[in-house]
């Protein structure tokens, strides 16, 4: 009669416990004891990646040999150790064969009886991972020895959110070595550990959304030494930066990767408009032969960044990917280089402005021919989608606006080297951006009933309302509101008239900008500023004769002329905010209060950036003077701040529900055409008038 | 054949006039641009400020004496039920699943005794929402449900065509599905149309709103509703001039109402054309005083397609009842033809002339073009600014009025803001006169219970 081998019928493992151990041998067996207790009926297996050099795996191995599936033993002996604590557990991770993995530490500081809740939090909310918290408030660090200790973890945990604010959202101790992760959640291949709290590595490089907590207390230790130490701490932060940037690396999502190529586009434009400069004026090479060697350095440059920040490698080779990008994108160039001459020649442009322009028509060019040739006629993915988002359609009204009034787009401009009379542009035109931000998606009581006739009309009033004022008021006051009606007009035909009425405050919001109500706060706001800033003494010194004020420069006195304080701008930006304010929080006492608290900040703002212009002066000489009290940094300053607090503001969109009905865009293909026809019939109205100042033109 | 159904909008011997007409005028602008124009500023004011004293005539006639027929409750409860005629009452919905429950209580509500009533549902055949939401709620005896078979026109007016073929009251009256009629509104049309006499076939019982106060557009609403049926259509009545129906409401002698044919499925306003048509066969209407109350419409675009829809509808009319100029003078009278012309015809088209005019003051005050010194011949001039003030001033006075008659002071504000609700109006007057051209039979469907999304909106 044969031998028959003892069958097991055990059940498959419903739970692994990760628990790294380094000479822990007299914990070894109370865990085991422990767990087993917690767990109850529910089938698990304890697998231990050891890396000791005691007599910690004989411990294991012993257990492992009574109960082969639910004792499990990785040695990793002293020259596998790679990675140390991390390392251990990633290696646990990838010996685990149950759906779930619970990682704890071997010192008994995690407490067996927590592992349920983690398990129960995970199966109920759908988690990707668990967390078991000190911080939530049943839990209690009662382990941690001294004040100082629990600060600094403490302290590090709040570090680790700033890092991740939007994937740690409902985690209060991210520094945690207690947790629970669905096994096909890891992504194994991309985890790099590195010693130090193995959890954030597993969340953020395998890009887990969802991510929750249970709470409990942190035991004292019962026995062996503890491995947190103060050089695991240091190394913690260059860990954290690491971290961050590969998580914004590569991105997943359609919107990260756009927001990726756009970054990348206007850092190829930069560094293209840089590279002819660099060859044209300096090297004094003819501008079309700089053009085009400008483009291959911007081809270049683009691919360093796109291939290794933007998109993931793919199944190509780097040569090979390089390749195909240099082909696809020197198929315009003859277009470029083409429109470039032509700009140059009879546009009588300056070549780095004309290839400014250029650059912007081949991108459009390139975005157009290869959704319509490459990806065909329905075009899907990032194509389809910035084709059909309401903010592209928005992008194109303003675009055409410009294109219809470059009177203004000239005032705009030189409106950033010289104080006008009015308003900077910019920070209307920024806190509107903000304030539409928000707004894009519809309501949920917002009826869906659409008519492409109200639109065509209201369009009609609003475009023939821009061309009559344009055709019959010259001043360039009313430059502005024929511009809105223009943008109104254009807007309704391409998002429907719903979308613009939700948006309408945010379209009237450059109405600011008209310098007509002005003059009268104007001196007054000057006069507060220079009173503050003369207030608060160096670097400023004294006020001269006229207003303005003055700074030394070893020995030299240094003007900050009366009018090219930003009284304006500032005045500007507060009527923004308070508009901004009235529009999102209605006509209440609160709305007005925080108006008035983002105007502080705004004026405070203000005030140190006349000072740190005074102070340049001081510091650096005439030179960097003249330069530094340019007004365009200190505008970009104010809207910049204008635009982030009109965007905190705004109230966050519901993101769970979405509407059964698909959010209404008209075709606008037609629409298109004409409004550009329309556009550029109405710029030849003030295209004569236009003169360009430069930087360097400034007086 | 009804001859006078909007199925061709203009006729033939109209479609010659107006291209000889046109011809001539184009022809002669040629010659003489400048006297052409200038005889059309002259006419348009001259029309426009006729419109404008045709108004105030009208609420001046409806201010002296009383021209509602009014039925007590004691009266209306006092007829027995025995002596009840059967009642039918037509239900067309097309669209509507959200409001057809409510609209089943609010029918329950009317106090009438079940056996002499009908309710007839007619339904569109494509529409199994509504059907499946109707087979729910209508679970009453006296309840039928009627699925108007797919044909074209699909409009209201050809669903109560057929719904009136299977009538079997004695009267007759049409409830759109969000309406919330008056309890006694049957019994008190009941008694009217009984101590009126046989002279009258019809009555209209007053549109009012139940959301009067969800919205800037409702507020306005409310107040020209009320301009209407309590200064305006009381003053033709006083003057005795034919009365466009309004859509719902409207209590007919059903035999009658078959005699002169019905509803026009062409027409858009097929009520307003009704209401001329009865006239000129020589029957007489009266305004009941029984409110019904509808939905006001509270958002821009749809009540944009509402309106747009009345006025491509009045326009259609106006039209179609010129057909035979001769036949219309002798069997509506001349006030039949002021009426025609200056309240059918002149509501849309003051719409429509509004923005042209305002538009025109604009870029008057903007730029002070000297061409339009030209254009403006002295006479002509002096009452267009008549116009523009006093027209103006009175509209908004008549709006301040009807605040007024409803006892809602809270409603001034809305009434002084009413230049807005102009502009709104002359957008929908440039809807229909392009869709008169373009698709003149298309129902521009109004989406109903706009109300409720608000009001749960509210609660959750």
């Amino acid at each position: 009669m044969a031998d028959i081998a003892p069958v097991r019928l055990a059940a498959p493992p419903a739970v692994s416990v990760v628990v790294p151990t380094r000479n822990e041998a007299e914990n070894v067996r109370p865990l085991v004891e422990q767990l087993r207790e917690a767990l109850g009926a529910t089938p698990a297996e304890i697998v231990f990646v050891d890396d000791s050099d005691d007599d910690t795996p004989a411990t294991v191995t012993a257990l492992s040999e009574r109960d082969p599936d639910g004792v499990r033993l990785v040695h990793r002996a002293v020259g596998e150790r790679t990675g140390g604590l991390g390392g251990a557990v990633a290696a646990g991770l990838a010996a685990a064969r149950a759906p779930w993995v619970v990682v704890m530490d071997g010192d008994l500081q995690h407490p067996p009886e927590t592992v349920p809740a983690l398990l129960a939090a995970g199966r109920r909310n759908r988690a990707d991972a668990v967390v078991a918290s000190r911080y939530r408030t049943p839990g209690r660090v009662d382990g941690l020895s001294g004040g100082f200790r629990r600060l600094v973890s403490r302290a590090s945990g709040t570090l680790a959110k700033v890092f991740f604010p939007r994937r740690l959202r409902a985690v209060t101790d991210p520094m945690s070595g207690f947790f629970a992760v669905r096994r096909e959640a890891v992504d194994l291949g991309a985890l790099r550990p590195r010693g130090y709290k193995i959890l954030l590595e597993v969340v953020v490089r395998s890009r887990m959304a969802r991510v929750d907590e249970v709470p409990y207390t942190f035991r004292p230790r019962a026995a062996g030494e503890s491995k947190a130490s103060f050089r695991e701490g240091v190394r913690y932060l260059r860990h954290l930066s690491l971290l961050r940037l590969a998580a914004t690396r590569h991105p997943v999502s359609p919107l990260g990767r756009m927001t990726g190529f756009a970054l990348a586009g206007g850092a190829g434009t930069a560094v293209n408009s840089a590279a002819l400069w660099a060859l044209g004026e300096v090297a004094g090479l003819p501008y079309l032969l700089a053009g085009f060697l400008a483009v291959q350095v911007a081809i270049v440059w683009n691919f360093a960044v796109i291939d290794n920040l933007v998109m993931p490698p793919g199944e190509h080779a780097r040569h090979r990917r390089f390749g195909r990008f240099l082909l696809l994108n020197n198929s315009l160039t003859p277009v470029h280089l083409g429109l470039l001459f032509g700009l140059v020649q009879w546009g009588g442009l300056h070549y780095l402005p004309a290839n400014l322009v250029a650059i912007v028509v081949v991108f459009t060019l390139r975005y157009a021919v290869t959704s319509r040739w490459v990806y065909g006629a329905p075009p899907s993915g990032v194509v389809g989608t910035l084709r059909r988002a309401v903010q592209t359609r928005l992008l194109l009204a303003a675009l055409l606006t410009a294109v219809a009034f470059p009177a203004l787009v000239a005032i705009a401009w030189n409106g950033l080297w010289t104080r006008g009379d009015a308003v900077p542009l910019l920070i209307p035109v920024a806190a509107g951006a903000a304030l539409a931000a928000r707004r894009i998606r519809p309501g949920l009581t917002e009826p869906d009933v659409h008519d492409r006739q109200v639109d065509g009309l209201l369009a009609a009033v609003l475009l023939t309302a821009a061309g009559t004022l344009l055709a019959l008021m010259p001043s360039p006051g009313w430059l502005v509101p024929a511009a809105l009606a223009f943008l109104a007009g254009s807007a309704i035909l391409l998002v429907g008239t719903r979308a613009v009425a939700r948006l309408r405050w945010a379209l009237l919001l450059p109405l600011v900008a008209i310098g007509g109500v002005m003059p009268a706060v104007d001196g007054a706001v000057d006069a507060g500023l220079r009173a503050v800033v003369t207030l608060l003494g160096r670097p400023a010194g004294p006020t001269s004769s006229d207003g303005g004020l003055v700074t030394a420069y070893k020995g030299a006195e240094l003007l900050l002329p009366a009018h090219q304080l930003p009284g304006l701008a500032l005045a500007g930006g507060m009527v923004c905010l308070l508009i901004s304010a009235v529009v999102i929080f209605g006509w209440r006492g609160r709305a007005v209060l925080r108006a008035a608290a983002a105007s502080t900040v705004l004026a405070a703002v203000t005030v140190g950036a006349v000072l740190a212009v005074l102070l340049v002066g001081r510091l650096l000489g005439p030179g960097a003077f003249r330069i530094a009290q340019l007004p365009v940094f200190v505008d970009i300053l104010l809207a910049v701040v204008v635009a982030v607090v009109v965007a905190r503001w705004s109230p966050v969109p519901d993101r769970a529900p979405a509407r059964a009905v698909r959010q209404h865009l008209p075709r606008g293909r037609f629409v298109l055409v004409a409004l550009l026809a329309m556009a550029v019939l109405l710029s030849v109205r003030t295209l004569p008038q236009i003169e360009w100042i430069t930087a360097g033109g400034v007086r | 054949m009804n001859p006078f159904s909007a199925r061709t909008v203009l006729s033939r011997a109209q479609r010659a006039g107006l291209v000889v007409a046109l011809a001539l005028i184009a022809a002669w602008a040629v010659l003489r641009p400048m006297i052409v124009v200038q005889t059309v500023v002259a006419v348009v004011t001259v029309a426009y400020g006729a419109a404008i004293v045709f108004r105030v005539v009208l609420v001046w006639a409806a201010s002296r004496g009383e021209h509602l027929i009014r039925v007590t409750d004691e009266e209306a409860r006092a007829v027995p039920d025995h002596e009840l005629p059967v009642y039918t009452v037509l239900v067309p919905a097309y669209r509507e699943p959200s409001v057809i429950g409510l609209l089943m209580s609010h029918l329950g509500a009317l106090e009438y005794p079940a056996d002499r009533l009908e309710v007839i549902l007619l339904l569109e055949e494509d529409d199994r929402e509504t059907i499946e939401a109707a087979a729910r709620v209508a679970t009453a005896p006296h309840v039928r449900i009627l699925v108007v078979p797919e044909s074209q026109p699909k409009t209201k007016p050809k669903a109560c065509n057929v719904g009136l073929e299977q009538a079997t009251g004695e009267f007759v009256t049409i409830y759109d599905a969000e309406d919330v009629p008056d309890p006694l509104q049957l019994r008190r049309a009941v008694v009217a149309l009984r101590r009126l006499g046989t002279e009258y076939v019809c009555l209209q019982a007053e549109l009012g709103y139940f959301n009067v106060d969800q919205n800037r557009i409702t507020r306005w609403f409310a107040l020209e509703y009320a301009t209407w049926f309590r200064s305006l259509l009381p003053g033709l009545v006083a003057l005795r001039m034919p009365i466009p129906l309004g859509g719902t409401s409207n209590h007919f002698r059903a035999r009658e109402l078959r005699d002169i044919g019905a509803w026009d499925p062409y027409n858009v306003t097929e009520d307003a054309d009704l209401g001329i048509r009865l006239a000129r066969s020589g029957r007489r209407v009266g305004v009941l005083h029984s409110v019904t109350l509808e939905e006001a419409n509270s958002d821009f675009i749809n009540w944009i397609k509402q309106r747009s829809r009345w006025y491509k509808g009045y326009l259609m009319t106006w039209l179609v009842h010129l057909r035979s100029p001769r036949a219309t003078v002798r069997q509506l009278g001349w006030r039949g033809l002021l009426c025609l012309n200056l309240f059918v015809g002149g509501t849309p088209l003051a719409a429509l002339l509004n923005a042209v005019l305002w538009a025109t003051t604009i870029l008057w005050f903007l730029d002070r073009p000297p061409v339009m010194e030209e254009i403006f011949v002295p006479p002509f001039y002096y009452l267009g600014v008549l116009c523009l003030v006093f027209g103006n001033a009175t509209v908004i006075y008549l709006n301040v009025l009807s605040a007024r008659t409803m006892d809602r002071p809270d409603l001034l504000g809305t009434a002084l803001l009413s230049p807005a609700y102009w502009a709104m109006m002359s957008l929908a007057g440039a809807k229909a006169a392009w869709q008169l051209l373009v698709k003149p039979s298309y129902w521009e469907k109004t989406t109903h219970g706009l109300h409720l999304a608000k009001e749960s909106a509210d609660v959750g």
